[in-house]
């Protein structure tokens, strides 16, 4: 199964995102914050990460900057979520090394279509 | 309850309870406190919007918005800031709180959300330029159509020159059903005949589909400076409805009005379509067939390209571009075609992603409506590109709410789109009435009844093989017992709630209490995750708010009088509740002035409430408790002394009520403190099971500190009172000669219970003392329900009856039991 990390501080989020991803046969995992998520990419091989940009201790920007510089995960498909549905919002999340921006709340057919496509390298 | 719900509301429970406790602290200049704060906002907006529960999401949202400002400084702090956001939160709060009720989202009250809304846009200088004459609604006015909503927008006369000819009576299409906007031109003093435009325009029902009031300036002014209407009839509002229903039907509702109305038909409005309202999640349930290529979401396909060309656009470094490059060949080899940019120059690569979306997503193609024109540095290529367009349909069904769909429940939510990420995911909790768990309670007690007969059955086991018959059964005895109690446990578990349930309620209460007398108070909460009966937690509420209102009230000083005394000018009431044994202690503290209790004492004598020669024997302790005495606290009495003392007569009595004991500590100057022991359930009560004179009696087990037998002669006279040292202490004696077998006393070792009862020590002589006992606890019934000495009864084993011993009106009573008489007899 593919292993997906969702980052986000909001436990009713990970959840939700978790929820969706495990019955469309995907193995979720879940991180609170930046830190604990760098702390799980050295544990298990991550094939997308869902993150979220505003989070205590590492935000999602500090995250996916220190998840580039690791030579394994500098293409691994990231995906940020957040709740600002302004234009730079979304740059700043492409700035830091995010590959696709999405407002929350994400419908779950445009999550898990997302991630279908994004993962399906790995599948084959 | 939908799981993601309740995680939901659990964690708004947690984020609220952050914001409350540290709200206050907003304007103290402490940054990290305020990015704490919004962050906490920030999640309850981003849960509530997955949990589709748009009462939360669009006050929170108000709420973050001005926290970001003020974070950024943008706005600098005001303390009317302050109030606007408990408004905000406390309504949120109030949501959540009728959610978890409810098990389900529930609908805000528009106009409550809709005037903290306001409030907050004010604040963030958004509604300023909002004039009296034009109508600006907040979002939560938005019904079921756009044009609804843009009818709630404009403002009268605009809204007039764009209606249809006013409809007159005898126009033919009487029965057709459409919009009308009717305008209500009324005389002010309508309510006093006790016509109501609104109760009338309410029978229409769901038909009304929007109702706008407008407050002209002078009617404003009028009420600002309380112009004539004294009894608050008059009604001042410029009224305007939009109703979809026959001609006829608004006749009908409105016949009271007909003259005082004009009806419009609305032009080139269809209310019934419902229109995409901008913020919304919406889900179009239609497939489009025809858009899937290979199972691969075309639209998420198309988006993701779309933000990648985006990418490339904005940025366009080689990094990013290399990322692009990455997936945007993943998604061609999703779509089953080979990415093959002619370089890794982003304009190369922005090409060839045209490619596959102009080659391959002819569907999507068609319902682009513009196309971009892409700057990229110095060189111009113009690309095509889909745009992701809100009306696009979901093309893809294998989601998880299509997957559940059988299974989910027609509920009335407030906006149906949102529905799709409410996901009915088999339960992993059962909602059950709670009679049903009552009775599974009693059952319980039952059987623990049952299983106490077991010892009574092996004692009357006779015969050759008794010994081993007696043993089998007392082994199986051992085994019932622990299955039952772990069955009692889960069972009480089941009704067990945190105390933050009623917890949460004081903040708001103290700061309003507060606010209302000029006094700064602090409220800290400690143990709120305390668990305890449901039922109890119900009937604490009241108690406790009557406490608190007590210590705000008489407790805390003003802050010039604190200034004066050397305290903080903020005073603190600190509510703290913690476990011990089978009870659950709670303790309201303040640091108030505290309570003279000879000021007490005085007014119980000037009252005539107590024989003065008891007073003697009191200690200060004893007396400052006086106050709960029943007939003490009369109106004057607030005034005349240090005050407290408001009812607490039925703060007493409600304790009480339930098994609960209350007892007041408090030194003059410092502050007050009022613990309150509450049993942890109702249902089963565990029993000291003593004899006195073959009669079976039960001290309730959280009130016995010990049991000892001492000989005759430790038995001591004071002042012709009879008491007995233990380890020092002295603790008087007391025998219940009408229930006692005398002749015990005659052995040289007597057998007491000694009681721990409101902070006092009492010995009471038994005969025997027979053991612990779990039993269901059944009040006194009939003429024995005033029964001073007994508050109930209980079934045992054998079928005999056993009395339940009030340990509290035993210590009440204990003089008037004649044991001085019995004892003397004994001890001479």
């Amino acid at each position: 199964m593919k292993k997906v990390l969702v980052v986000d501080d909001s436990k009713t989020v990970r959840q939700y995102h978790k929820e969706i991803l495990k019955q469309n046969g995907y193995d979720a995992y879940e991180a609170e914050n930046g830190m604990e998520a760098l702390e799980k990419t050295l544990i298990e091989d991550f094939e997308l990460f869902l993150v979220d940009i505003n989070m205590p201790v590492m935000d999602g920007y500090s995250f996916v900057k220190e998840l580039r510089t690791n030579d394994k995960h500098a293409y691994t498909p990231v995906i940020m979520i957040s709740t600002e549905a302004e234009d730079h919002d979304r740059i700043s999340a492409y700035k830091n090394g995010a590959n696709l921006y999405f407002t929350k709340p994400v419908k779950p057919d445009d999550l898990i279509g997302s991630v279908e496509i994004l993962t399906f390298r790995s599948a084959a | 309850m939908n799981p993601l719900l309740e995680s939901f509301l659990q964690e708004a429970r947690e984020n609220l309870k952050f914001i409350e406790q540290n709200l206050e602290d907003l304007g103290s200049g402490d940054d990290e406190l305020l990015n704490a704060i919004f962050r906490a906002a920030h999640t309850l907006k981003g849960g509530s919007g997955i949990v589709g529960f748009d009462g939360v999401r669009d006050i929170t949202h108000k709420a973050e918005d001005l926290l970001d400002q003020l974070r950024a400084k943008k706005l600098s702090y005001q303390e009317s800031m302050l109030d606007a956001l408990y408004d905000a939160f406390d309504e949120v709060l109030n949501l959540v709180e009728s959610a978890e009720g409810a098990g389900d989202v529930v609908e805000a009250d528009s106009g409550v959300s809709g005037r903290i809304i306001e409030q907050l846009d004010l604040l963030m200088g958004n509604g300023a330029e909002s004039n009296i004459d034009s109508f600006t609604l907040p979002d939560a006015f938005v019904t079921s159509s756009e044009a609804i909503y843009n009818f709630s927008k404009i403002n009268f006369d605009k809204l007039k020159n764009g209606l249809e000819s006013e409809v007159s009576i005898d126009n033919s299409n009487l029965n057709d059903q459409r919009a009308y906007a009717i305008f209500f031109d009324l005389d002010k003093s309508c309510m006093i005949f006790g016509n109501d435009p609104l109760y009338a325009l309410s029978l229409l029902g769901d038909k009304v589909k929007n109702v706008v009031t407008d407050l002209g300036l002078d009617a404003a002014k009028g009420i600002i400076e309380g112009k004539g209407d004294e009894e608050g009839l008059e009604l001042y509002l410029k009224i305007t409805a939009l109703v979809e229903a026959s001609y006829e039907e608004i006749e009908d509702a409105l016949f009271n009005f007909i003259d005082d109305i004009a009806i419009y038909a609305v032009k080139d409005c269809d209310v019934s379509v419902p229109a995409s309202v901008e913020g919304q999640s919406e889900i179009d349930e239609k497939t489009d067939e025809s858009a899937k290529v290979e199972n691969i979401n075309t639209e998420m396909l198309n988006v993701i390209l779309d933000q990648q060309c985006e990418q490339l656009n904005y940025l366009g470094d080689q990094e990013s571009t290399l990322r692009v490059k990455e997936i945007a060949s993943i998604c061609f080899e999703a779509a089953g075609k080979t990415f093959s940019p002619s370089s890794d120059k982003p304009e190369a690569i922005l090409s060839a992603i045209g490619e596959l979306v102009e080659v391959e997503t002819p569907v999507v193609e068609a319902s682009v409506k513009e196309k971009k024109q892409v700057d990229i540095s110095a060189k111009k290529v113009e690309v095509t590109k889909p745009i992701q367009t809100v009306e696009k349909s979901v093309s893809k069904q294998k989601s998880v709410v299509e997957n559940k769909k059988p299974q989910k429940e027609v509920k009335t939510v407030q906006k149906s789109e949102s529905k799709e990420s409410k996901k009915e995911v088999v339960g992993k909790v059962v909602k059950v009435e709670q009679s049903s768990i009552d009775q599974l309670m009693s059952v319980v007690g039952e059987l623990l009844v049952a299983k106490n007969s077991l010892p009574y059955l092996a004692e009357s086991v006779e015969g050759q093989e008794s010994e081993v018959t007696k043993r089998a059964i007392m082994e199986k005895y051992s085994f019932i017992d622990r299955l039952t109690s772990q069955l009692q446990d889960l069972t009480m578990s089941m009704r067990m709630l945190p105390l933050s349930y009623v917890f949460d309620r004081y903040p708001k209460l103290v700061r309003e209490i507060s606010k209302k007398l000029g006094k700064k108070v602090k409220l800290v909460q400690e143990g709120g995750d305390t668990k305890l009966d449901k039922n109890m937690i119900e009937m604490l509420a009241d108690p406790l708010i009557h406490i608190i209102r007590n210590s705000l009230d008489h407790g805390i000083e003003s802050p010039a009088t604190r200034k004066e005394s050397g305290k903080a000018e903020s005073g603190q009431i600190t509510m703290k509740a913690y476990p011990e044994s089978d009870r659950v202690m709670i303790e309201i503290i303040d640091d108030g002035k505290g309570i003279d209790s000879q000021m007490v004492v005085n007014k119980v004598l000037e009252k005539d409430l107590i024989d003065p020669s008891k007073l003697d024997t009191m200690s200060d302790n004893e007396k400052l408790n006086l106050i709960m005495l029943p007939g003490l606290s009369t109106a004057e009495s607030i005034s005349e002394y240090s005050g407290r003392g408001v009812g607490m007569d039925v703060v007493k009595k409600s304790i009480e009520s339930f098994g609960g004991t209350i007892h007041l500590e408090s030194s003059v100057g410092k502050g007050t403190k009022i613990v309150l022991s509450i049993p942890v359930s109702l249902a089963v009560t565990t029993l000291l099971h003593v004899s006195m004179n073959d009669m079976h009696y039960g001290f309730p087990m959280d009130s016995v500190s010990e049991t000892v037998k001492i000989s005759k002669e430790s038995i001591t006279i004071l002042n012709n009172e009879y008491y007995i040292y233990l380890r020092g202490e002295i603790i008087p004696l007391v025998v219940i000669d009408e229930m006692m077998d005398m002749h015990a006393l005659d052995t040289d070792s007597i057998a007491l219970v000694v009681l721990d009862v409101q902070g006092s020590q009492v010995a009471v002589v038994v005969n025997d003392l027979l053991g612990q006992l779990s039993v269901v606890q059944k009040p006194m019934q009939g003429l024995l329900s005033d029964h001073s000495l007994i508050g109930g009864t209980a079934l045992l084993g054998n079928g005999q009856i056993m009395m339940i011993i009030d340990p509290v009106s035993l210590w009440e009573v204990s003089d008037s039991l004649g044991s001085n008489a019995a004892l003397e007899t004994v001890v001479a």
